[in-house]
């Protein structure tokens, strides 16, 4: 007899205060294309990005500009704070946690100065995305507005 | 084995990274980067962004099984198509 075990769903929060704002409306193929991965992005309202879900942050580009959290379900999930933003050389962001570093959901990761980075002429949303897409069934997003920790996507687990 | 010497000024941030992902992603073979004898698997975008290559960095690029230098060069050329704006 065949049975399936229940598949794990796992919920991501958002890094930011702000609004949801759908994947296909991002300005940058990388992301609207769905290159590196599916998800949703987050058009910010306040200044701390924090994780979007217990893990450990492997990943933090050198310029500060996006980091990766690894779930302890085993999701890969890149945050990428801005548009183009790898061009500021990390002037304006301020890194708040080590590589390495276990983190809880909502635990702040990187202080942001959004003006700085609008008075460059970058755009401030910020890509959620699972980058291990092959470990994953399903993803339902949300839309709206949203605070730290709140619900942005739901993932499901092969 | 190709070395490789990543020109674009911003290093290989997502752009250039997740075409290098998408190459090797192609491949039935094994693809890695190698930095510093720090060796990645190409095909994951987060370890391939974590080796955080900079302008003027050395990178050996490493693909196994057949067509491995088709790869090796497909991947050469995305690094070296410079993302200017």
């Amino acid at each position: 007899m065949m049975f399936n075990s229940p598949k794990v769903t796992v919920t991501i929060g958002s890094p930011v205060n702000g609004v949801t704002v759908g994947l296909k409306k991002i300005t940058d193929p990388v992301f609207s294309g769905r290159i590196i991965g599916d998800g949703i992005a987050v058009l910010p309202e306040s200044n701390l990005i924090c994780a979007p879900c217990d893990g450990v942050i492997t990943q933090i580009f050198h310029t500060n500009h996006a980091f990766y959290v690894l779930s302890n379900a085993g999701l890969e999930i890149m945050v990428h704070i801005g548009l183009d933003t790898v061009e500021l050389k990390g002037i304006g962001f301020k890194r708040l946690i080590q590589v390495g570093d276990n983190v809880i959901m909502g635990q702040p990761v990187m202080e942001v100065d959004f003006e700085y980075i609008k008075s460059q002429g970058k755009e401030t949303v910020i890509p959620i995305l699972i980058t291990n897409m092959e470990k994953i069934t399903k993803i339902s997003a949300v839309n709206g507005k949203v605070n730290i920790s709140d619900k942005i996507m739901s993932v499901t687990l092969k | 084995m190709k070395k490789v010497k990543i020109m674009d000024k911003n290093g290989l941030h997502a752009r250039p990274a997740s075409e290098i992902v998408s190459i090797a992603k192609n491949f039935t073979g094994e693809v890695f980067l190698r930095k510093d004898g720090v060796k990645c698997n190409a095909k994951s975008i987060m370890l391939v962004m974590g080796l955080n290559l900079m302008f003027g960095d050395m990178v050996d690029v490493i693909a196994l099984g057949d067509g491995s230098d088709e790869i090796e060069a497909a991947i050469e050329a995305a690094i070296q198509n410079i993302d200017e704006e």
